[in-house]
């Protein structure tokens, strides 16, 4: 397959198709759904400004909301091959000309830059909210908006790197899920969800933090990642992971699958 | 002598679902440029053997040959198929979707999509969400015949159909079938529409060919296909 091709699969995968599941949904059900986050997202805005009222809140505790990245990184990866069984387009898919180490790549590809994308708006609004609260509800300076942003580019730095381990796992999950080894799918689910809680209890030395981010703008500025060097050999290590379990995934879509 | 391929070639192909055949050490020979009605009862095996004709699934045991090498992802470059139970992209238009079989089917022609289209009775613009399932058929039955390959599969393209669409559908395939030279397996249940466009049949039951041969040939031993079915499905027709 040419590179041309490729790119189209994974403009293919980015764009959203719509679900047959959601369309099957009565209306009610669906704007029930959309009132359900909306007014999560408005109760989230509402106690981070109840704490900055009150001085209870450090601008920097915002990025806590990348705590649910991981898990956004599971489900996407996930319902990027479900979809196809949901729509009844898995037929269409599996059947294209191409091998499937490069279908299911390009779901992968897709899904990471979806992860890009999410990142991006994430780390806009956060800021624009850090300096929102800064003119309206006051006891926070500019530098304190400056050091929030600063502090939120390597964690979102480290999960964007990262998220490929996640995104490929996910994807090889749900491949489990529709070939003759389905019964191991269990517990491929125990293991992702105990490598998440191990992930959150392991990881924090390695994630940067808000004085990090402070000391930067310091006489003397130090690194903004700790042990960048572990760091980064981890997530390059993680990549060559990623490509075993997309390898995997796409193996058992050619000689496993059960439909 | 010229010697003819045959387009689909099955050798004691065997393909198992825990301890069910799906297909029974299947021997078949399909032989090329022929419309060809692949018939029988529910589970005998048809849409087995097209899935494993286009490399979805990996037979057991036994030897398949399409279009003379052995099937995968290779061989669909050649081959329009129509899945069993298919649907589409919801948020796709039809135009969409045919964009979409110009960027990844080899041989699509966009053009002759779009004629079909209009043949048919398909709105360009309209989404598949809010297509009738004989209207979203047609998109799916054009995405299969627009490209210019050797050999076109239709796994039940009638199946749940209104009369109207699949009047359209069976005239928009006579029409597509004047001036082109390609196999079509088509398996269905609704044998009396379509009965007069196969020139080849095979009767599946239980994963193996109970009978292939010219449907002249079977019309003269047996009448209509709908005397094929008494004759050869007793144990199904009694239910």
């Amino acid at each position: 397959m040419n590179w041309r091709t490729f790119r189209k699969l994974v403009h293919h995968e980015w764009k959203l198709k719509g679900s047959r599941r959601r369309l099957d949904r009565s209306h009610t059900h669906r704007y029930g759904r959309l009132l359900y986050v909306a007014l999560l997202a408005l109760a989230g805005i509402g106690v981070a400004t109840y704490f900055a009222i009150n001085g209870q809140l450090e601008l920097h505790q915002l990025w806590g909301v990348a705590i649910g990245f991981p898990y956004m990184l599971v489900v996407m990866g996930v319902l990027m091959l479900r979809r196809e069984w949901e729509n009844g387009t898995f037929g269409w898919w599996l059947t294209l000309p191409y091998s499937r180490l490069s279908l299911i790549g390009a779901k992968f590809f897709a899904a990471w830059l979806r992860t890009v994308a999410v990142s991006c708006v994430v780390y806009v609004v956060i800021s624009l909210f850090a300096g929102i609260l800064t003119l309206l509800v006051g006891g926070y300076s500019a530098e304190d908006v400056w050091v929030t942003m600063l502090a939120g580019l390597p964690l979102l730095g480290i999960v964007i790197g990262f998220s490929p381990i996640i995104l490929s796992l996910s994807l090889l999950l749900a491949t489990f899920h529709y070939t003759t080894l389905r019964v191991f799918s269990p517990i491929l689910w125990i293991g992702i969800i105990g490598g998440l809680s191990t992930f959150y209890n392991g990881f924090q030395t390695f994630l940067p933090s808000y004085h990090m981010a402070q000391r930067f703008f310091s006489a003397q500025p130090g690194p903004l990642i700790p042990h960048l060097g572990a760091v980064l050999i981890g997530m390059v290590i993680s990549w060559v992971i990623a490509y075993l379990f997309i390898r995997i995934a796409a193996y058992l879509l050619e000689r496993k699958l059960s439909i | 002598m010229m010697v003819i391929q045959p387009i689909v070639q099955c050798v004691q192909l065997s393909k198992r679902y825990g301890k069910k055949y799906a297909l029974n050490h299947l021997d078949l020979s399909i032989p090329a440029g022929k419309i060809v009605g692949v018939l029988g009862p529910n589970g005998c095996g048809k849409s087995t053997l097209f899935r494993a004709i286009t490399g979805l699934i990996a037979p057991d045991e036994g030897e398949l040959r399409v279009l003379g090498q052995p099937p995968g992802w290779q061989t669909n470059r050649h081959i329009g198929y129509l899945p069993d139970r298919a649907r589409w992209y919801p948020r796709h238009t039809a135009l969409q979707a045919f964009e979409w079989g110009a960027s990844f089917l080899p041989g699509f022609d966009l053009e002759a999509a779009k004629t079909f289209a209009a043949y048919m009775d398909v709105d360009l613009e309209m989404s598949l969400a809010g297509m009738s399932k004989g209207q979203e058929a047609r998109v799916m039955l054009i995405l299969c015949m627009a490209p210019e390959v050797p050999l076109i599969i239709l796994d039940e393209p009638f199946a749940g159909i209104d009369f109207i669409s699949r009047e359209a559908i069976i005239s928009g395939m006579i029409d597509y079938l004047e001036d082109r030279e390609v196999s079509i397996l088509i398996s269905t249940h609704d044998i009396q529409e379509v009965e007069g466009l196969f020139d080849y049949i095979v009767l599946m039951d239980q994963g193996k060919a109970i009978w292939s041969g010219e449907s002249e040939e079977l019309r003269g031993q047996y009448g209509s296909l709908h005397d094929v079915f008494r004759t050869f499905y007793k144990r199904e027709w009694s239910r």
